[in-house]
């Protein structure tokens, strides 16, 4: 049977802003996919790491690999986790060459049901600034009980993404 | 100063809408961002320190030496 996406929203970033956040989602497909394309507002030509949240943050478990500059980091949680925002990729800098930004997809299995919820994303970038690269992929395992009805993403604490960063919403369900 | 704002879209309607992030919300994205950041560091020492022990081990072995329990630990599955 064949899996069929259904675009639900695009949100472009045409000055700056801090969070996207994706509300209303509807609760009648099986998963939710998201793709992001972003520069946040850092001047150093580098990258920093992409975070979501869903409305029902709650404990979790999550395990990730990325290979940042030729060096690995990777770590898996052992122990349930209080909320904090999920990683899910690479952000790009505002000030790197036109045209170069963190990509990446974010899924969400059985986003609508009311037991623990598993996220798995894959993102890389590559900066022209400093030639270098990165890319890394991982998955959050989400304590929740209740559906997710919307969905935020961010960059840095302290820094927007900027102009011309997109996310793109995804519903997948079997034709 | 950079003004942070949150963009949020609604799947449902289509609405678009933008506002700044209050203070609050400046406050607990910042404290929960870190205490992340903290963790992953932690992590990342505690993998280091398994790669050093793991080397020692080795080291010994190739030297007919006596192992810790701790370097015993990261040879056995």
């Amino acid at each position: 049977m064949a899996t069929t996406y259904k675009h639900l929203a695009t949100a472009t970033v045409t000055g700056s802003t801090n969070t996207i956040t994706f509300s209303g989602i509807p609760q009648t497909y099986t998963d939710l996919v998201i793709k992001f394309r972003t520069r946040d507002a850092s001047n150093e030509g580098y990258r920093s790491y992409m975070y979501w949240s869903p409305n029902d943050a709650w404990y979790y478990h999550r395990s990730f690999l990325f290979v940042v500059d030729s060096t690995t980091t990777f770590a898996t949680s052992p122990n349930t986790w209080a909320y904090t925002p999920y990683l899910c990729g690479l952000t790009g800098a505002q000030d790197d060459t036109s045209g170069f930004f963190g990509t990446g997809e974010l899924k969400i299995t059985d986003y609508t049901s009311n037991y623990p919820k598993s996220a798995i994303y894959d993102s890389g970038h590559f900066s022209a600034f400093s030639t270098t690269w990165a890319h890394g992929f991982g998955g959050n395992q989400i304590l929740s009980s209740n559906p997710i009805t919307s969905i935020t993403l961010s960059g840095p604490s302290n820094r927007n993404l900027t102009i011309d960063s997109t996310a793109s919403l995804y519903g997948l369900k079997s034709s | 100063m950079t003004i942070l704002t949150k963009t949020e879209i609604n799947c449902t309607t289509g609405v678009v809408t933008e506002v700044p992030l209050t203070p609050e919300e400046i406050s607990e994205r910042e404290v929960s961002l870190q205490a992340m950041i903290a963790r992953e560091e932690e992590q990342l020492a505690a993998a280091e320190a398994l790669a050093t022990l793991k080397a020692s081990a080795k080291a010994k072995l190739i030297a007919g030496e006596p192992l810790t329990a701790e370097e015993a630990d990261t040879l056995v599955i």
